[in-house]
């Protein structure tokens, strides 16, 4: 079956099985005083790093109440036995942009599509993120404040999709990464636009960003490979500028997630407190030291280097933007593994977009083979990852208190840690998004 | 609570299916359902799928009866044959839906589904973007061709969003029915389709279709059309949910809305007029406009010329009690609660009288005024008012792709024709309510609804 056919199966069970989501017609109070006890063989505990044999976990309303080896069920809880698969907590991916859609020609999502259209098509890929495992996403920028409206909706529970902490328009300086020119300088495009330099337009940015629904900024602290500039990794920004940002951001509690691919880029927003790298592809040894000393995160998204040089010729990228992934892709993993080693905190980001919705597991399998072993890997799409958002006290583990958003897979992952590329069963908030399939639940029975 | 009754109505043809059917398997199922599938699996169908579909009765709505024991073949998205009886060819799938009724899938004239549900006066004018509308309108086009309605004239959606929706519904990534959009609409400054009458200050950074002589109006249909128009939208009168004053005083002379026919006629598109006034409706009738919309408060002047010209009426009549029981909840202020007071205890009479007149009536709404998948609930006050259920159905069929210029692809169940059918478990001859509890659907000979029970044993 191809991929488009499962993720149809799977919809028009969404649509039909009385046991899963029924988004905006459960009423509230139906919703809250749902019990429900969920069984499996195994549990991943990433904050431990141990697994937990037998597990039930209990839920109430949207979550969870206890977590235990063999634990009773108390009377009125419904029972999900997901018979011989492993649990885990939902999936985190810290670097989505899940309004842009999937790839697609490069001239024609520039020219032809608006932003209507992406708003039209953007519940499609918070499903399909959703139904992959991945129950929270940071999506780190979007077209015209997309993000925020696709947050509203899934939170209404009229739209299936992960939870999300949106960044908008990001923040970038003329002529950068974030900045749509390097056309015909004539061109004009009508629509909000990401873009401020010096402190004051920088701060007054980031405001009018968190007014309009901003969870987090996104800065774009060095060039960008998909972009028209000449340069991969050059800082676009000063020390003084990307300080504002931060300072800024504070001020109404908010992180700043940087963009940054060039080693001079990394260090400078690390002096200036982001909370995050993102791509973090050519790091040097002083940023390496820089980010163990502040704490900062690295995000790095070392698995869509595949899929942009094989897919992106086709969809009429130009050369030069096939260039800078060459120069950069290998370069990004092998300091990935420098970083790793070197003892930097890692969270699971993918840049999902850039490759298909849906299919953000497949970096697990290149976190492992550069430098973490599988339960590092799940803790960066787990608790590091919450860690970093601030939302460890909601999600990112199973435990009392936490949102019921568990995920099961049939194998193993802490031996083959691409099990995690075929989700068997998605729960959020303690709502079915994806049901065990029978076919595969019968194989598991006892 | 509508939601809970869609559901389980969804269940019942899946029981049905399991008895009759225990061989059809959950793959054969998958392979019924493209039009849920992401476009991947659209692309992936090489060869044309061939499906036989028998049911008890078909409704066949140009002949006015009903065929027993009929047998449709479909071969790809349109149907090859129809009849009673028909031997199934070998190499063809069998949907047998057992003791149920066939009909062509029902078409809704006046809808906008980018509009969304009704929601609170303020929050949907000042608080929701665009860019809201477009994220959650695949929700009303699912909840559209869930409700049987597998074609939809859409006349009226801000900023273009109808135009996107269209296209990914065409493109198989988002179910919904098939669309005939009119952008932005066409209306006069201060008139129904002018966002204004609240601070003067108040400025919308968005289009708007407005526009006022013949230049403007020729200038505006200009940019409709090349941006994605199928069908315009003239605002000919004042209108219900907008703050001037009138609920039927023209707003637009003559000469204008004979400017904005001749415009449309020129890119080979059609005008349906807004009109609840006789003063309105007639100017639009002799601008030469396709359909008069609502026609509420229609005289013996206007009757006789739609009569003359062949104008459709579509009367949008049970979407005013909706409006009348709910808006007052929402926000709605008291001076548009009381134009819909109005409009609703005149509009029963003015439609009896067209009725006797014998216009041609197409079916239409209003959706979105009140919830998008309930658009059938009309059927009902159509026959209270005097259609019987067979003309009813006619108007939601054969008479709307008429209008639409679609008879060579909807409206009936045919040979060349799309395959878009729908099943109900009763006889809507009988009870014509029985189109409330559509039981089967099927657009372009992909299953939307009423199978994919069954592929979960």
């Amino acid at each position: 079956m191809t991929r488009g056919g499962l993720i149809g199966f799977f919809g028009l069970l969404l649509t039909l099985l009385p046991l899963l989501a029924a988004p905006a017609q459960v009423p509230d109070s139906a919703r809250s005083s749902r019990r429900v006890a969920v069984k499996a063989a195994r549990l991943v505990d990433a904050a431990e790093g141990r697994v937990l044999d037998d597990p039930v976990v209990l839920i109430e309303g949207e979550r969870i109440t206890a977590v235990g080896a063999r634990l009773n069920v108390p009377a009125g809880f419904e029972v999900v036995d997901l018979g011989g698969a492993t649990l885990l907590p939902g999936l985190i991916d810290c670097h989505t942009h899940i309004t842009g859609g999937d790839p697609a020609d490069y001239y024609e999502s520039l020219f032809r599509k608006s932003p209507i259209d992406y708003a039209v098509r953007a519940h499609v890929y918070a499903r399909r993120t959703l139904e992959a495992g991945f129950t929270t996403v940071r999506d780190v920028g979007a077209g015209e404040l997309i993000d925020v409206a696709l947050r509203r909706a899934i939170d209404e529970g009229l739209v299936p999709g992960p939870r999300m902490q949106v960044a908008t328009l990001a923040l970038g300086s003329t002529g950068g990464h974030n900045d749509l020119v390097g056309f015909s300088p004539y061109l004009r495009f009508g629509q909000l636009r990401g873009i401020a330099d010096g402190v004051n337009e920088i701060r007054s940015l980031v405001r009018f960003e968190i007014k309009n629904g901003a969870d987090l900024i996104k800065l774009i602290a060095g060039a960008g490979v998909m972009t028209e500039e000449e340069s991969a990794g050059a800082p676009q920004y000063t020390e003084a500028e990307m300080a504002a940002a931060v300072d800024e951001a504070r001020m109404w509690g908010k992180r700043v997630a940087a963009h940054a691919h060039g080693a001079e880029a990394i260090q400078r927003a690390v002096r200036a407190g982001v909370a995050s790298i993102e791509h973090g592809s050519l790091i040097d040894d002083e940023g390496i030291r820089l980010m163990k000393e502040r704490g900062t995160y690295l995000v790095a998204d070392i698995y869509n280097d595949d899929y942009i040089l094989t897919e992106y010729r086709r969809l009429n990228y130009p050369e030069k933007i096939l260039e800078k992934e060459r120069q950069i892709g290998r370069l990004q993993r092998e300091n990935f593994r420098k970083a790793v080693l070197a003892g930097v905190k890692v969270a699971f980001g993918t840049d999902a977009g850039v490759y298909p919705h849906g299919w953000n597991a497949k970096q697990f399998a290149h976190m492992v083979r550069w430098g973490l072993t599988p339960m590092q890997a799940i803790r960066a799409a787990t608790v590091n990852a919450a860690d970093l958002m601030g939302w460890s006290d909601r999600v990112g583990r199973l435990a009392p208190g936490l949102y019921a958003d568990l995920i099961a897979v049939e194998g193993d992952p802490l031996r083959d840690v691409t099990e995690l590329e075929r989700v068997t069963f998605v729960m959020k908030g303690g709502r079915v998004y994806k049901p065990q399939t029978p076919t595969s639940a019968g194989t598991r029975q006892p | 609570m509508k939601g809970t009754t869609l559901r389980r109505s969804a269940l019942e043809p899946a029981r049905l299916l399991r008895r009759r059917l225990p061989l059809l398997s959950s793959a054969a199922l998958l392979a019924l359902t493209p039009a849920v599938a992401s476009s991947q699996a659209a692309d992936s169908l090489q060869t044309p799928r061939r499906v036989a579909v028998r049911a008890a009765h078909l409704l066949d709505v140009r002949a006015g009866r009903v065929v027993d024991d009929p047998v449709v073949l479909i071969e790809g998205e349109r149907v090859t044959s129809v009849g009673s009886g028909l031997a199934v060819p070998a190499g063809f799938e069998v949907v047998d839906l057992g003791g149920a009724t066939l009909l062509p899938g029902l078409i809704d004239c006046h809808t906008h589904v980018a509009g969304g549900d009704p929601i609170d006066y303020y929050e949907g004018l000042f608080r929701r973007s665009p860019i809201d509308y477009a994220v959650r309108a695949n929700v009303y086009a699912r909840r559209t061709l869930e409700a049987g309605f597998t074609t939809v004239r859409d006349v009226g959606a801000a900023e273009f969003i109808d135009v996107a929706l269209k296209k990914a519904i065409d493109e198989g990534l988002v179910p919904g029915p098939r669309m005939q959009v009119a952008t932005l609409a066409v209306g006069a400054t201060g008139g129904h389709n002018d966002v204004i009458g609240f601070s003067p200050y108040l400025k919308f950074g968005q289009f708007q279709g407005t526009a006022d002589g013949e230049a403007d109006i020729r200038k505006l249909i200009r940019l409709e059309i090349k941006n994605g128009a199928d069908v315009i939208k003239l605002i000919a009168s004042a209108g219900v949910l907008s703050e001037e004053e009138s609920v039927g005083a023209p707003q637009y002379s003559e000469a204008e809305m004979a400017a904005a026919v001749d415009e449309a006629h020129m890119w080979g598109k059609r005008v349906a007029a807004h009109a609840h006034g006789a003063e309105a409706i007639q100017r639009a009738v002799r601008a030469g406009v396709t359909s008069i919309e609502h026609g509420t408060l229609i005289d013996d002047e206007g009757l006789s010329l739609m009569k003359e010209r062949g104008t459709f009426l579509v009367p949008t009549v049970y979407v005013g009690r909706y409006v009348v029981a709910e808006f007052g909840r929402l926000g709605y202020p008291e001076k548009i609660l009381a134009k819909a007071r109005h409009i609703t205890e005149e509009g029963d009479e003015h439609f009896r009288r067209a009725l006797a007149a014998g216009v041609k009536v197409a079916y239409g709404t209003d959706a979105g005024v009140f919830p998008h998948g309930t658009n059938a609930k009309q059927f009902a006050d159509l026959v209270r008012l005097g259609m019987t259920p067979l003309a009813a159905i006619r108007a939601a069929t054969v008479g709307a792709a008429e209008l639409l210029g679609w008879s060579d692809r909807v409206g009936a169940v045919a040979p060349g024709l799309y395959a878009d059918l729908i099943a109900v478990a009763g006889d809507p001859l009988q009870d014509v309510t029985e189109l409330e509890r559509v039981t089967f659907v099927m657009k372009g000979g992909a299953v939307v609804r009423g199978l994919a029970g069954s592929a979960h044993p």
